[in-house]
């Protein structure tokens, strides 16, 4: 009889008896493999010395390969994908009403943006609309009566070493943004509404200094959800 | 030892303790539930239940859930491939970070019938709170199921059934679920709505099967007998059900009394008075039947 418990580990689980018999079958082959790998100790040396090259050269092709895959993601998409920000922070914006924006969050190999939609109306909407800028870049769930969207778009962050957290504080000062803003511990936090922030980050893709900074925008959690008071951490 | 079992806005709670002739059941009751998010749930289960009698037992608890707490879904996969290779796949071009993060995820091979694994993913924040409410309490969770899975517990622990069999459940708003064992595996998981006829909402296991099961239950609900030529495909159907207008599983029950049977915990379990005697407002508590895991009764 299989069983059925949330309380064990997540992950792949065992529920069909047979297949114990066939974890038991392995266990024995398992077994066997161990007694015949005994007798054959001293002819695998050499094996093995192959068998260590192979992974060496195996290691050494997924590296290079890993490092080209960046450079290439570097090189030829990142201005696409800060085109695309731009329009889906439109779509955010424009959309305000019907959703409620977990997070947005600009990090070292990452972009993300996580939203809850009021109704699948606007669930299936966003989702068409965003997909048409990032592809499958965008996912969507509705779990539980839950309608939320995931973007999750490769990123990078280049500190230009002339611009620091100082100089786009001043910057910010001198554009007016409308929106209150101070440095703490060399982070730059303003709180705002979303429209702002969401021009903020436009100012910053225009002026080409989005990937300078690591940034995170979450809602102010210790006030009202009505309020929509968002807080952003530069850095 | 505590057992909770949640179908919809109700939860139906026994209070058993262990004896020489099987568990000996010392309390039950059915108590309203409207908290879905389980934040602190035992205190209103223990304010309604006679709180002398658990403050003395141990304080094993056993809940099983309502299975639109959580959600089911399933994949298929080539055999060639490694099943966990599979599942990282899914987990990180299907499933996504948002899921992987806020949910625990549960794979169940349908192996040896199908190559499709059953998924289950329950809210990490209503496990939480589940866990925190016993903690508060005082009491140790041995046991976190669904509905009709856990109902599968109590019909082997009281039925012994076959190789092959079929579980019925007749929700609420005319929701049916069916589990469906062949050779004693696990095979199919369906669920659908019957109104005129069935509209499946979700259907996990080998298609023909799948068709097969379909068939023999529109056979039953337009009431004729069944066919003997399914006697090859399932040897029992066991049905119970959680809501409380029993009309459907008074005329299903009186078409066939060798093929279909009436799961009934009320006479075996709850109150061995009632002999043999299927108490209808009782069949809600088959779903406490994974508090038996394991004993012998």
């Amino acid at each position: 009889m299989f069983d059925l418990n949330l309380i064990n580990n997540p992950g792949l689980q065992k529920f069909n008896k047979n297949e114990d018999k066939l974890e038991n079958n392995n266990k024995n082959k398992v077994k066997d493999y161990k007694e015949k790998e005994l007798e054959n100790k001293n002819s695998n040396s050499s094996k093995k010395f192959f068998i260590i090259i192979f992974f060496v050269v195996i290691v050494l092709s997924v590296l290079t390969l890993s490092y080209r895959s960046n450079f290439i993601i570097d090189s030829n998409n990142i201005n696409t994908y800060n085109l695309s920000l731009s329009k889906v922070l439109n779509l955010v914006d424009q959309n305000q009403k019907k959703i409620n924006l977990n997070l947005i969050d600009l990090h070292k190999n990452e972009l993300s943006i996580d939203f809850k939609c009021n109704d699948l109306e606007t669930f299936y909407n966003l989702l068409d609309l965003i997909s048409l800028e990032i592809n499958d870049k965008v996912k969507g769930y509705n779990i539980q009566n839950s309608h939320i969207l995931n973007i999750r778009i490769p990123w990078k962050i280049k500190k230009k070493s002339n611009f620091n957290i100082d100089f786009l504080n001043e910057e910010l000062n001198d554009l007016k943004m409308g929106f209150k803003q101070e440095i703490y511990k060399d982070k730059l936090i303003i709180v705002s509404d979303l429209s702002k922030i969401i021009n903020f980050i436009k100012v910053l893709i225009d002026i080409n200094l989005i990937h300078n900074f690591k940034i995170e925008i979450k809602q102010v959690e210790s006030l009202p959800n009505s309020l929509n008071i968002f807080q952003v951490i530069v850095e | 030892m505590l057992s909770i079992s949640q179908a919809s806005n109700c939860l139906s709670c026994v209070e058993w303790l262990p004896s020489e002739s099987g568990p000996s059941v010392v309390q039950y009751k059915k108590i309203g539930f409207q908290d879905k998010s389980f934040i602190d749930f035992l205190e209103n289960v223990l304010n309604k239940l006679d709180n002398k009698i658990h403050e003395s037992t141990n304080k094993n608890l056993t809940l099983s859930l309502d299975s639109n707490n959580v959600s089911i879904s399933s994949f298929k996969y080539d055999k060639s491939i490694s099943i966990k290779e599979k599942i990282d796949w899914y987990e990180s071009i299907f499933l996504g970070p948002y899921v992987l993060k806020n949910y625990d995820i549960y794979y169940y091979p349908l192996e040896p019938i199908s190559s499709e694994v059953l998924v289950i993913y329950i809210d990490k924040q209503i496990k939480k709170n589940i866990l925190k409410s016993c903690e508060k309490h005082g009491f140790r969770l041995k046991h976190l199921s669904i509905d009709i899975f856990s109902a599968n517990s109590s019909l082997n622990m009281y039925n012994v059934p076959n190789d092959n069999y079929i579980l019925w459940k007749i929700g609420k708003n005319k929701k049916h679920s069916i589990l469906f064992f062949k050779d004693k595996n696990f095979s199919n998981y369906i669920d659908f709505n019957l109104f005129k006829n069935i509209e499946i909402l979700q259907s996990i296991g080998t298609e023909e099967y799948t068709e097969e099961l379909i068939s023999i239950i529109e056979h039953i609900v337009s009431y004729q007998k069944i066919k003997s030529l399914d006697y090859d495909f399932y040897n029992q159907i066991y049905v119970y059900q959680t809501k409380n207008n029993y009309d459907l599983l008074k005329k299903i029950s009186m078409i066939n009394s060798n093929k279909i049977t009436v799961m009934d915990i009320g006479s075996k379990f709850l109150n061995k008075n009632l002999k043999n005697k299927i108490s209808y407002n009782l069949l809600s508590f088959n779903e406490n039947g994974n508090s038996l895991e394991g004993i012998d009764v």
